[in-house]
Order: structure tokens, then C-alpha cells, then sequence
């Protein structure tokens, strides 16, 4: 089986797929391959907080032009993905942490991003939900939340319908490149030519790179989540913790999803697996500043393979080695907002070689 | 020599009879049931409160019960039994147990799964009102607290359990109003002579012939079309094998089309399962004497495949004695060879049962759209079918993802048939293709108030 | 009117609870589910508008059985056994203040 093609991704992702589908709008040919099924890592399994507020200050611009491309989803990908701007609130539990909100919202305020602090009374005032334990937080309004598990599916659906070829249950073994471009082969035995290679390969954005001699140090972990039966709907916000050790948010089913600590995980065999007494740990956490998780019942727990970076900032921009390699991977459990912008600023690195928005800060080379 | 850590889930025939062979063989191993008794389903042991002698209780088969129990018994005196404890989670070699107040973890150097089976049900407009209750549930009420599931009780589906249980209620005085087959009449004929070769298919064929001249109603054919009532069960609707609407007055609806394995646990520690076509059941892999593709998982009874207690028991004793032999110590049982032709001969008759009940696959698969599958989260065929429609997908777990079916508490044991055939018909796939809910820890659910982990 | 129907061993002794209020005489050795459907005709109420459920499976399965307690614990109703004293409400959903 032979391919010959513009753009080869590998990686279905959030990154790859809604990069396929940009690409395929500035009329490049383009071919995803994923070794499982589209979603199926950190777009899928991360706990779907669509968030600007508490990133590293480089994430701020690409944040701020991804939170306009959230809005934008149902004309973009025909559906909305269950996307609320509900508010993100960031609690402290000490006056440390208070501070260290204080000291973003300064930060958000150079990139024209609305914090607004709270104090120990109005924060309770207005959360009544909140125990006692919490001493203040920082609200950010235009923050959110979404079903990440519908997101990547239907930007791949979106990509398809706009002509790209997606091929799930197919891996990339290994991608070559010389002057005539990328050889790239699958374990279904496929052989694909392509002027393009694009690395959205998340976990294995390390192993990729490493094919063409760009090492990078990436760590696997497995953020622990679960979720409850439904209850009454009482937490409209999306709550984490200065520091971000847990979280939670109450879909408007009623669902607590919930997550802290990591599971384990074996890369090369794609199996990942939660740990229940992790999960334990972080239901206790969250019974001390939320008071009414303690009438809930835990009824599932999970996780998936995902890919940090030593300074917890992705890997987004041209290879340093070899011409027509984008990479875009190693989201460090916080990429999911992110995805949208993603996929056109790796449309845009393909098609110009550079990109308008400030990813110097990314660069494969920065370590 | 180190004394050989061994937790067997499960307190039911298999699981009682592994117990009994291991104790024998000296090891000591803890057993473990999430039911307040021991005995499984079928010979589930009353409360101690209850009086009621085994013959009342158990009828035919009061005396396998009366064994079962005491087995129990000798068991209890010599190992760690604990009851009314679930194992909710398994990680490489530690059990999580969750006792009702507070979860504790067990680490264990081998283990035998042993746990059981439970009904499978076809869904129909109004199945979630008050009043329609499982074949299972029908005789969990009438064994172990006494009491009929209604007044005037119609039985549903297609099981060798649905006369069975119905005779059961009519000897202890309950109002049988009616049995209602979805099996043919030429399908149960074309079985029978092959059930009359057995002493199980004589009693039950009896059984029927009793029910039949005390008056019961029996139709067979039928297509249930709902069931009909404002807060609870009134009646149900249904199409006779000649296509007429008939409708019966009920104050409760039994329903039960068969069994399903609980295999979670073996799913969640890692074993591979596999779809056995025949049975169209997935199972787990064993290599016919109990052994799984984990080295220290051990699989016997309706947990895996269901064939019934007397095969149950058998395989209970044969995978102890694989664990034994596994562990280099003496072992000594009746001739494998003998037993093993034992559990062929049983499957005979499990396969002429099946022949005579057979899984009405049509039935679940063409349910309405309106109807709900999924009890737990509210989900209707026809939102499993458009989430399967959009995506292009049909595996079941990623039409769980898109549209929530089996996400609920039960994770999916309830609904998981109905939307396997829903999606195999949709799709014009296999039921293979279509796959099973994954298990999840904790395969049921923990208030987080007693989520506290102890050893 | 009630949805199950005792037809045996009733001669056991007698466990107080409350369901909604209202004072009930259960049997020791009853379960919960028991109980509230010798008494009535609801164990909740489906959290999505489904209206009154009343379990199913009755073995610990279907886990649409889950009541909660005057005091705010839960559990599931056929497989906890009736104590004195205990106190329910069917009105609910599987959590508090919910009509």
C-alpha cells in the first residue's frame, strides 16, 4: 500500500486532527495516522477544563486566541462539544497561594486577561459550596469547560468531510527523510511519501523526534481521575487548587469529575491504569474544601498515557534539523484548551514556515 | 514452605467448592462474596432470621442447597469467610474490598474468580417503572426475604428460570397471572427431545405441564410491546405468536432472557477475554482447567460462560486443583479425564436449554428509539443509534463516550447487551466487532463518605 | 398498596425504621429494599426526570436501589439489611435537597 501526500500527521489528537483540517482549508493534501482511535490519550481522558487562567505566561497568547477558536466550534466543527464559559476558580489554601494568584493576576492583566481576586468572604458568599478551609481565589470568568471526549472526534469528523484521510488502528513505526521528502511506514505495512511530517504524537513526540536525531527528555504520566453519580447541581464553576495537585467540576448532568495524582502506565504497550487509592486521596482533598462531596458515590475511575516536558510547556514549532518537520506535542496534562489553536498554528508553520503568534518559547530545542 | 496467600471471590457453588478443595489440600484461602449469604444466586442461604425449611425454600433441589451450606459451614469454621464485602478494584496483586463502611486492600499471591452470573434483560417502553423486577431478583425475594414481587406477577422472557421461578411462586401461594415466551412453539418443540434426555429437562418439562393445569396462562411467540402504568406496573401489552394485541392486567412483570458472566473483575486485573460465538458470550480465556492468561488469576463457574451450578461446582474443584498443581503440592481428584467428560455431558443439556430459550437477538436489537436501554443515565436506542450514525463508529466503547450509555453505576451490565445488538444490527456488524464495556474500577460503585482505604 | 407482598416466614421480631416521616414496623432480617416495598411503591426517584424507581435487579446489580438516610448516608437498599431506628427518604434522587 502506497500513499503519496502532502502533509502525513502522526497523531490523532486534538493537535493532528484539527491541524489535519486547517491544512486541508489552505488546500494541501494531508493523511493523519493514529495507532489507536482519534481522542484516544490526553485529548480524551484529561478532565475537560477549558482554561486560561494559572498557565506559564508564553501559554497566555496561544490561550487567548484558542479561547476565540471555542467559541467558534459549532460553525467550525458542527457542535459546540458541550463547551460552557462557566468561570474557573483557583482556591488557596494558604496565604503562599494567595499569593501566587495575586502574582498571575497580575501577569493575566498584561495580557488583557480578566482575574478577579476574592477574598475569604466573598468567595463563601458567592460559593456558598465552599468549606471553610479555603482562604481565597482567583476567578477567572472566561474560563470553562467542555466533553473532552467529544472534541477530537469531531474535529476529526470535520477534517474528514473536508478531505483529509484519517487512518485509525494504524501506528507509524518509522519516518525517514531525505532530499525528496518523508518516507514514513505503518504496521499495517503502508508506505507513505509526503513533503510534510507534522509530530503531534503527544506521549511519543520523543520517540518521533528521536527518529530524526532531536532528543528531547519527555515524561510519561497518567493524570488519576474519576467521577460520581450524578447529584443536584450545585457547582457551576470549574474549581482547581493553586498549585493544581486536584480538580473538580460538576457537569450539567450532575457528574463530579474529579482528578489528582497520577496512575501508571506502560508506553509501549499503549495500557494505562488509574490507581483506586490515589483516587482516595484526592476524594479526601476535595471532602475538605467542597463539603458536599461527601453525599457523593464514586463510580468509575480512569486515566491515559500523556506527555510532559522538564519545564511543563509543550514542544510547538519547526524541527531545528530537518526542513519540513513541525513538531507539536508534549502537552504536560494542559493541552486541552489548547487544541484548537494548535491545529492552525501547525497549519501555518507548514504553509509559511513560521508562525504569528509567539511559540519561540516552544522550540525543541530550548533544553 | 511460606503460606500461599489466596482470595477466592465468590461464595457460590464454584467458589465453595474450590474453598472445600483448597482447605483439604492445606492451604488457607479467604473468600470473599459481596452478598450478606453464602450459596451464589440459586442456593442463596436465607438470612439467619428465617425459618423456613430447605424444602419449602429450594423444592427440588433443597438438597444440592442443603449441601452448599454446609460446605459453607465447614469453610467458615476454617478460614477467613467475609460476606457482605465487594471486591471493587484488583491492581497487579492486590484486591480492593469494599465492606459497606469503609474499603480495605488484600494483597494475594493467587486468586480464583468465582463470581457468578446475572440476568440479562431486554428493555420495552415502561420497564423502569416500579414493579418490573429480574428473574434473579424475583427469586432473591421469594428465597431470602420471604416475599413475592406482587400480587399478581406476569413472567417474561425466554429462560429454563422463568417456569422455574413461576412454579416456585405458585407453590409458595403467590398469583401467578400469566408466562409469556418470546420462544416459538415449533423452536421449544424442536428441543425437547433432547431436554427429555435429561432428568433436569423431565422435571422441567413437568413443571410447565403443572403450571399449565393449574390454570397459568402460558403464551409462546410473543413480542412484549410495553408495559403499561402510572407510577407502577398496571399491565403489560404484547403481541401473541398470532400478532394480536392482548393486554394483562399485573401488578408486576419478572423479566428474564438469560444470563450474562461477571467477568469485570477478570477484565480488570488484565486477563484476555475472548467472544465465544457459540454461547455469543465473551469470556474469559482459560485453558479448560481454570487457568487465565495471567498466571495467578483462576476462573470457575458462571463467571465464566453460563452452564449452571452443577458445572459451577465441578469447575470450582478443577481450578483449586490446577492452583495446586501450579504450586508443585500434591493434588487428588476424581479422574480429570472423568470430570471433564462430567462438565461435557452438562453442557449438553446447557446447549438444549439454549436451543429451547434461545436469546431473542431481533428482539433488542429493533427496539424503538424512544425506548430507554441505559436506566442509570437516561439513554434511549435512538441516541445510541444517532451517536453510532454521526460517528461512522461502532465499538461500544467509544459510542459510550459519545453518548453516555454505560456510564451510569451499573457500568453498563444492564444495558450492555441490548446496545451490543442494537449497534451489531445498525452497523450490519458482529457482536465481536462491536466488543464490551471495559471494565472500570471500582466495577461498583463506593459513597465517597466510606471511601477510606484500610488493610 | 405496596409493591412486594409477604407470604412467609413473618414470625420474626420486629425492627422500628421510618421512611419519609412516617413510623413502619420492618422484620429483623429484612432488607431495606424490602421494607420500603412492603410499605410502598418507591425506592427513589430517577435523577433525570424518569420518575419513581423501585429497583430491579434486587442482587446488587442494577444499583438503581441506592436510598438515602435522614442523616445523610447512602447505601444500597437490597443489600443492606434493616436496622432500628433507620431512618429514609424515597423522595430523592441518590443526593439531598432534591424534589
Amino acid at each position: 500500500m502506497k500513499l503519496n501526500i502532502d502533509v502525513a500527521i502522526i497523531g490523532g489528537g486534538t493537535a493532528g486532527v484539527a491541524g489535519a483540517l486547517d491544512l486541508r482549508k489552505q488546500g494541501l493534501t494531508v493523511a493523519v495516522f493514529e495507532r489507536h482511535k482519534i481522542g484516544s490519550q490526553a485529548s480524551g481522558v484529561n478532565y475537560g477544563g477549558v482554561r486560561q487562567q494559572g498557565r506559564n505566561s508564553d501559554e497566555l497568547p496561544l490561550s487567548k486566541r484558542s479561547r476565540e477558536i471555542w467559541e467558534q466550534l459549532p460553525n467550525l466543527i458542527g457542535s459546540n462539544c458541550d463547551f460552557e464559559s462557566t468561570g474557573h476558580l483557583k482556591l488557596a489554601r494558604s496565604e503562599k497561594e494567595m499569593e501566587d494568584l495575586e502574582q498571575f493576576s497580575k501577569l493575566a492583566a498584561k495580557h488583557k486577561l480578566e482575574i478577579e481576586l476574592l477574598d475569604h468572604r466573598s468567595l463563601r458568599d458567592r460559593f456558598p459550596v465552599l468549606g471553610e478551609s479555603v482562604i481565597g481565589a482567583s476567578y477567572c470568568p472566561s474560563d470553562g469547560k467542555a466533553n473532552p471526549r467529544l472534541v477530537a472526534p469531531a474535529f476529526g469528523r470535520a477534517a474528514i468531510k473536508a478531505g483529509a484521510l484519517i487512518f485509525e488502528k494504524e501506528g507509524v513505526t518509522n519516518a525517514l527523510h531525505s532530499s525528496t521528502g518523508f518516507v514514513i511506514e505503518t504496521d499495517k505495512g503502508r508506505k507513505v511519501y509526503s513533503r510534510v511530517l507534522v509530530n503531534s504524537s503527544g506521549a511519543w513526540g520523543d520517540t518521533v523526534a528521536g527518529w530524526f536525531d532531536e532528543h528531547v527528555v519527555l515524561e510519561v504520566k497518567n493524570p488519576n481521575m474519576f467521577v460520581t453519580a450524578p447529584m443536584p447541581y450545585r457547582l457551576k464553576v470549574n474549581i482547581g487548587v493553586s498549585g493544581a495537585d486536584f480538580y473538580v467540576r460538576q457537569t450539567d448532568r450532575g457528574n463530579l469529575i474529579c482528578g489528582g495524582g497520577f496512575g501508571i502506565s506502560d508506553r509501549q504497550a499503549s495500557l494505562s491504569r488509574p490507581k483506586l487509592d490515589v483516587a482516595q486521596e484526592t476524594s479526601a482533598r476535595l471532602i475538605d474544601i467542597i463539603p458536599f462531596v461527601s453525599e457523593s458515590m464514586v463510580i468509575r475511575t480512569w486515566t491515559g498515557i500523556e506527555g510532559f516536558m522538564p519545564d511543563s510547556i509543550p514542544v510547538i514549532g519547526m524541527s531545528e534539523k530537518i526542513p519540513e518537520l513541525v513538531h507539536a506535542f508534549g502537552f504536560s496534562g494542559h493541552g486541552f484548551q489548547l487544541g484548537p489553536v494548535v491545529g492552525e498554528i501547525i497549519s501555518e508553520l507548514v504553509t509559511k514556515g513560521s508562525c504569528s503568534l509567539p511559540i519561540k518559547p516552544f522550540n525543541i530545542n530550548r533544553f | 514452605m511460606k503460606a500461599e496467600r489466596v482470595i477466592i471471590v465468590g461464595a457460590g457453588p464454584a467458589g465453595l467448592s474450590a474453598a472445600l478443595k483448597l482447605i483439604r489440600s492445606g492451604i488457607r484461602p479467604t473468600l470473599v462474596d459481596e452478598a450478606a449469604e453464602s450459596g451464589g444466586q440459586i442456593f442463596r442461604r436465607q438470612p439467619k432470621e428465617f425459618k423456613r425449611s430447605p424444602q419449602v425454600v429450594y423444592g427440588f433441589d433443597a438438597k444440592s442447597a442443603i449441601e452448599e451450606h454446609r460446605k459453607f459451614d465447614e469453610i467458615a469454621k476454617n478460614i477467613d469467610t467475609r460476606l457482605g464485602t465487594m471486591v471493587c478494584g484488583i491492581e497487579n496483586q492486590r484486591l480492593y474490598l469494599f465492606n459497606g463502611a469503609e474499603v480495605n486492600f488484600l494483597d494475594f499471591d493467587r486468586l480464583i474468580l468465582a463470581t457468578g452470573a446475572f440476568d440479562t434483560v431486554i428493555p420495552l417502553p415502561g420497564w423502569t417503572l416500579p414493579g418490573v423486577f429480574t428473574l434473579g431478583g424475583a427469586q432473591v425475594s421469594l428465597k431470602t426475604q420471604g416475599c413475592a414481587v406482587g400480587r399478581r406477577i406476569v413472567f417474561l422472557g425466554a429462560s429454563p428460570l422463568l417456569p422455574y421461578t413461576a412454579f416456585q411462586y405458585c407453590m409458595a401461594g403467590a398469583e401467578v397471572g400469566g408466562i409469556l415466551e418470546t420462544t416459538s412453539l415449533s423452536s421449544k418443540l424442536a428441543a425437547l427431545p433432547e431436554m427429555l434426555k435429561h432428568s433436569k429437562g423431565r422435571k422441567g418439562v413437568s413443571m410447565v405441564a403443572k403450571l399449565v393445569l393449574k390454570g397459568i396462562p402460558l403464551r409462546l411467540g410473543v413480542k412484549p410491546l410495553r408495559i403499561e402504568g402510572n407510577k407502577s406496573v398496571k399491565s403489560i401489552v404484547f403481541l401473541d405468536s398470532r400478532g394480536r394485541e392482548n393486554c394483562w392486567d399485573c401488578d408486576a412483570v419478572i423479566m428474564g432472557y438469560g444470563f450474562k458472566s461477571e467477568n469485570q473483575l477478570a477484565d480488570l486485573a488484565g486477563c484476555h477475554l475472548y467472544f465465544e460465538a457459540q454461547t455469543n458470550e465473551w469470556r474469559v480465556e482459560n485453558d479448560g482447567e481454570g487457568r487465565t492468561s495471567l498466571p495467578y488469576v483462576y476462573v470457575a463457574g458462571d463467571g465464566n460462560g453460563v452452564k449452571g451450578w452443577e458445572s459451577a461446582r465441578i469447575e470450582g474443584e478443577l481450578a483449586a486443583n490446577s492452583l495446586l498443581k501450579d504450586l508443585n503440592l500434591v493434588s487428588k481428584m476424581s479422574e480429570e479425564i472423568e470430570v471433564k467428560n462430567k462438565l461435557k455431558k452438562l453442557s449438553f443439556f446447557r446447549k438444549a436449554l439454549d436451543r429451547a430459550f434461545p436469546y431473542p437477538h431481533h428482539l433488542a436489537a429493533e427496539i424503538e428509539d424512544s425506548t430507554i436501554v441505559c436506566r442509570c443515565e437516561l439513554i434511549s436506542a435512538g441516541e445510541i443509534r444517532q451517536a453510532s450514525k454521526v460517528s461512522g463508529e461502532f465499538e461500544i466503547n467509544r459510542i459510550k463516550s459519545f453518548c453516555r450509555v454505560g456510564m451510569g453505576r451499573c457500568q453498563g451490565r444492564i444495558c450492555g447487551s441490548t446496545t451490543a445488538e442494537i449497534l451489531r444490527l445498525l452497523q450490519g456488524t458482529s457482536l465481536e466487532a462491536v466488543g464490551h464495556f471495559r471494565a472500570q474500577s471500582p466495577v461498583k460503585p463506593i459513597p465517597t463518605q466510606n471511601f477510606r482505604i484500610f488493610e | 398498596m405496596s409493591l412486594l407482598k409477604r407470604i412467609a416466614d413473618t414470625d420474626r421480631p420486629k425492627v422500628t425504621i421510618f421512611i419519609d416521616g412516617v413510623e413502619i414496623q420492618a422484620l429483623l432480617g429484612d432488607t431495606v429494599l424490602t421494607a420500603i416495598l412492603l410499605h410502598g411503591k418507591r425506592v427513589r426517584v430517577s435523577e433525570f426526570g424518569d420518575g419513581p424507581r423501585a429497583g430491579f435487579c434486587l442482587m446488587g446489580v442494577c444499583q438503581d436501589c441506592w436510598v438515602r438516610s435522614h442523616n445523610g448516608k447512602i447505601f444500597q437498599a437490597c443489600t443492606t439489611p434493616v436496622e432500628e431506628g433507620m431512618s429514609l427518604v424515597t423522595t430523592i434522587g441518590n443526593s439531598s435537597n432534591e424534589s
